[in-house]
């Protein structure tokens, strides 16, 4: 009884907590109503714990929209005879024009000819005299101007069929200044502007004025949902350049959603049961002192402790972790309440929204990934060690694989490739282990409950679909080595089934597209028209080349790749659910010493030991030696049948196995622990030689 | 309850964890703050708000603002962060002028609003002279004036991150990661108990 409420009262805070820290916010609007002298550019930021930055931010126009058409199609330059107090000049100097429908910048000199302008000795346009005016046809979509800007420039306006908006060109360091302006004309006078506020918490919202010259009235600002209006303290009465809310009540927090609570009461019965299972292992070998450091378990925790402080210097150096616009996409779908995507596997929405049940970062995947990389990697090695494999042969590959520059990169990325390749690992591992018991006359099978055989099933088909060819291998490698009752086999596998079924036909039913039923019944269609030896002949030249991509660099990233991604979350409106986050790294020293580490492992021939182990795949082929490799035999089975069917596959839709490494990122990760089971396979041998002998 | 030696190794592990991430936090933690002066000024004229937050005035802790409307009152927000703040340095202008000093807010992160009493504005450099009318200030500044400065002597409920607010930080921590360690030990005993 007692038992029951222990694990019921975790099971509460569990629920408790994910319910709490996963909160959301009904949709609102920022609603500005105020006054302008002239229409103004103006950019609305919020921050929800990192500053203010171009991804949580919107542009609008204070003033009253006029009807599109209506105007000349003139863009009036002025030079207005007005400056900064700092400034000791009011010139105006135009660098470049480029309307939209141009491809390049307008040629200049075409404009001398106008009065009070002279084009000067660097190719520039000066306008001469306070009053003088350029006049250039506007673009079909937006004219773009770029100014000079230094301690001598001036004020300048630019009119656009009587939308005239005045800008500051001083710059106390000379610099290009780049403004642009679209057909849509605004009038000055009262304005209301709405911004759509994003889902999560934001601590501040300021308003700003594109150009510290333009100023605006506000009458009043105020939150707006369907809880009602909120209004927020304006500060200060006069004309403002930008305010800053530091405090932004919305009433607008929501906790509750079916769908979304239905899984937080999955993931809470999840951490429930491992905890549980955490303390039963405990318990079941003797206490926390044993675990730590009976039956040399102290080999392992020291060999996972090494590899956890390692990889953490790589999240250390690329804060905070990996992303493509995949896994933006993905992490969006998971941040929504109650929504699934219908475009990738189920499996891995439901892994991002467990952990940012955890923790809302992008770093709590890297951490996780880390977490589980370093357990299994330990725990193989110290598996093997405790199977009579000499410490010593074991260090190398343990070195080997701290140090390997694509595990630690990959670990930090948001890819479901990296827990794919550990469940893929995990199973190749725990065939290893059941051939091991059986090798020993060992009658204790390695234990898997109903549950762990289930759900590791389900994970390891349907992270990537290319999983999916383990819902028939695993089972029947399971029952081919009678260490697991059938009966729980054909149950488990029969619910994942049935679920990998359900979950596709959903899919494609929502996603109005059917993307796997599409994809296997072309790929069988083209492997029923093409020669069988052929095929075979094609994946056996293409099997050593498996590691080659590595110049593709599938692994990139810069200050560059940072913005993209940021702008591409902004551009597809994902930052409504996606916080932004600060990539700077939290230790300049060990990034600069990462990345230039990371640079040089593509080069010849570190590459060998980094991205391109190609003398692996050979090794991987002693399995076929049954009789003297059953280890390698065992793991190969989970692993070589995943090769085979992915270069079937790409070799049945295109000639050339051009394709990203990260596919290959599994039997990668498995290569670590290759040479070592080939040395216990060759151990053994020896043993039975001298035993016959 | 009888408690063994790894009942107690956890204890200790837990507790110092939590400190540690206690004393993180206290060093981490770097709240927002925001100064909102309303001001009028006889030209347009670039003002300069200095912040000290333990390494005296210096250009780096400044932010400049311009008011480029001249005989209108225009609100300058200036905002900064970190967990300390000693003083507050404002010059109004880099040249010779008329100012008036409508209101002076201090919004410190966590705090209320602070309006600073502008009769304890302290002229300290090329100021001629400083009136209190009840209502506003008005500075006039000397006519060589080149760097016209007035000191912010009340600050309110200014943070400082004093030793107190870290031990506090650290022992409440510690705290919480003791409770949690008594949860899981109790877990422990009695939740695998048949």
């Amino acid at each position: 009884m007692k038992k029951h409420l222990v694990f019921l009262s975790l099971f509460i805070v569990f629920l408790i907590y994910f319910v709490w820290n996963s909160s959301w916010h009904l949709p609102s609007q920022l609603v500005i109503k105020g006054q302008t002298a002239s229409p103004m550019a103006v950019r609305v930021n919020w921050d929800s714990g990192s500053g203010f930055n171009d991804m949580e931010s919107v542009d609008l126009v204070f003033g009253k929209s006029v009807a599109a058409n209506a105007g000349s199609g003139i863009v009036r330059i002025r030079r207005v005879g007005k400056s900064h107090p700092a400034a000791k000049s009011t010139e105006v100097w135009v660098k470049a024009l480029k309307r939209s429908q141009d491809e390049h910048p307008m040629d200049l000199k075409a404009f001398t000819e106008q009065r009070g302008i002279e084009m000067t000795a660097e190719g520039y346009l000066h306008l001469k005299a306070d009053g003088s005016e350029l006049q250039v046809s506007a673009g079909r979509g937006y004219i773009e101007f770029c100014f000079v800007a230094n301690e001598i420039a001036g004020f300048v306006e630019i009119d656009l069929d009587g939308d005239k908006r005045l800008y500051d060109l001083y710059a106390e360091q000379p610099q290009d200044k780049w403004l642009k302006r679209d057909r849509e004309t605004f009038a000055p006078g009262n304005f209301t502007a709405r911004v759509s506020l994003p889902r999560y918490d934001i601590n501040r919202i300021q308003i700003e004025a594109m150009d510290g010259l333009q100023a605006f009235r506000l009458d009043t600002v105020t939150i707006l949902s369907k809880k009602g209006e909120l209004t927020l303290p304006v500060r200060g009465k006069g004309l403002f350049s930008d305010i800053t809310f530091s405090e932004v009540p919305r009433n607008t927090r929501q906790f509750f959603h079916a769908i979304q609570f239905i899984q937080q009461f999955g993931f809470a019965a999840l951490c429930t049961h491992i905890l549980f299972c955490l303390l039963r292992f405990i318990r079941s070998r003797g206490g926390v002192k044993n675990v730590l450091i009976g039956q040399k378990r102290i080999v392992f925790w020291l060999m996972f402790s090494g590899a956890f402080l390692c990889f953490s210097f790589w999240l250390l150096a690329y804060w905070p972790g990996h992303l493509t616009s995949d896994s933006i996409h993905i992490w969006w779908a998971a941040k929504n309440p109650g929504y699934f995507l219908h475009e990738h596997p189920f499996i891995n929405i439901l892994y991002y929204r467990f952990l940012q049940q955890i923790w809302d970062n992008f770093a709590v995947v890297g951490l996780f990934q880390m977490f589980a990389t370093s357990l299994l990697g330990s725990y193989i090695f110290y598996n093997l060690y405790k199977n009579g494999l000499p410490f010593i042969l074991i260090i190398p590959f343990y070195l080997w694989l701290i140090t390997s520059v694509p595990i630690g990169l990959y670990n930090i990325t948001l890819w479901k490739d990296i827990p794919f390749a550990l469940l893929v690992v995990f199973w190749a591992y725990y065939f290893v282990r059941l051939r091991l018991t059986k090798l020993n006359d060992c009658n204790k099978e390695p234990q898997m409950g109903f549950f762990t055989l289930f759900f590791m099933l389900l994970c390891v088909s349907l992270f990537r679909y290319n999983g999916l060819i383990y819902l028939i291998l695993i089972p029947l490698g399971l029952a081919v080595n009678q260490r697991i009752a059938l009966k729980k086999i054909a149950v488990v596998s029969l619910l994942v089934l049935l679920i990998a079924v359900a979950s596709i036909l959903f899919t494609s039913i929502m996603a109005k597209h059917d993307f796997v039923l599409g994809m296997t019944k072309k790929f069988t269609v083209r492997l029923l028209n093409t020669n069988f030896i052929i095929n075979i002949n094609n994946i056996a030249k293409n099997y050593p080349h498996f590691f080659d991509d590595q110049n593709k660099y599938t692994w990139y990233r810069d200050d560059e790749f940072v913005k993209w991604h940021n702008a591409f979350a902004k551009d597809k409106k994902y930052n409504d659910f996606v916080k932004y986050q600060d990539y700077r790294p939290k230790s300049e020293a060990i990034f600069n010493f990462l990345n230039g580490f990371m640079r040089s492992s593509h080069i010849r021939p570190y590459v060998w030991l980094s991205w391109n182990p190609f003398y692996l795949l050979y090794l991987f082929l002693l399995g076929f030696f049954y009789k003297w490799f059953p280890l390698v035999f065992a793991y190969g089975y989970v692993l070589l049948t995943q090769t085979f069917f992915i270069l079937m596959f790409l070799l049945a839709f295109s000639v050339s196995t051009s394709f990203d490494w990260r596919y290959n990122y599994y039997l990668f990760l498995s290569g670590f622990f290759l040479i070592p089971l080939v040395m216990l396979d060759i151990k053994g041998n020896w043993q039975k030689h001298l035993m016959k002998a | 309850m009888k408690i063994d030696t790894s009942s107690y190794l956890l204890y200790f592990v837990l507790v110092l964890t939590g400190g540690i991430l206690g004393y993180l936090i206290s060093q981490a933690n770097h709240p927002f703050h925001q100064i909102i002066i309303t001001i009028e000024s006889s030209m347009p004229l670039e003002t300069q708000l200095f912040y000290d937050t333990g390494k005296n005035f210096n250009e780096n802790d400044s932010i400049r603002k311009v008011i480029y409307e001249a005989n209108t009152p225009v609100v300058l927000d200036f905002e900064f962060s970190g967990p300390n703040l000693f003083g507050l340095r404002f010059d109004p202008s880099r040249s010779p002028a008329k100012i008036k000093i409508h209101e002076i807010v201090l919004l410190y992160q966590d705090e209320k609003p602070f309006a600073v009493p502008l009769d304890s504005l302290k002229a300290v450099n090329d100021i001629k002279s400083l009136h209190y009318n009840g209502e506003t200030v008005t500075i006039e500044t000397t006519k060589t004036a080149a760097d016209p400065i007035l000191y912010l002597t009340r600050l309110g409920p200014a943070p400082r991150l004093t030793p107190f607010i870290i031990i506090t930080r650290i022992l409440a921590s510690a705290v919480v990661a003791l409770g949690m360690a008594f949860l899981i030990v109790w877990v422990y005993r009695n939740g695998l108990r048949v």
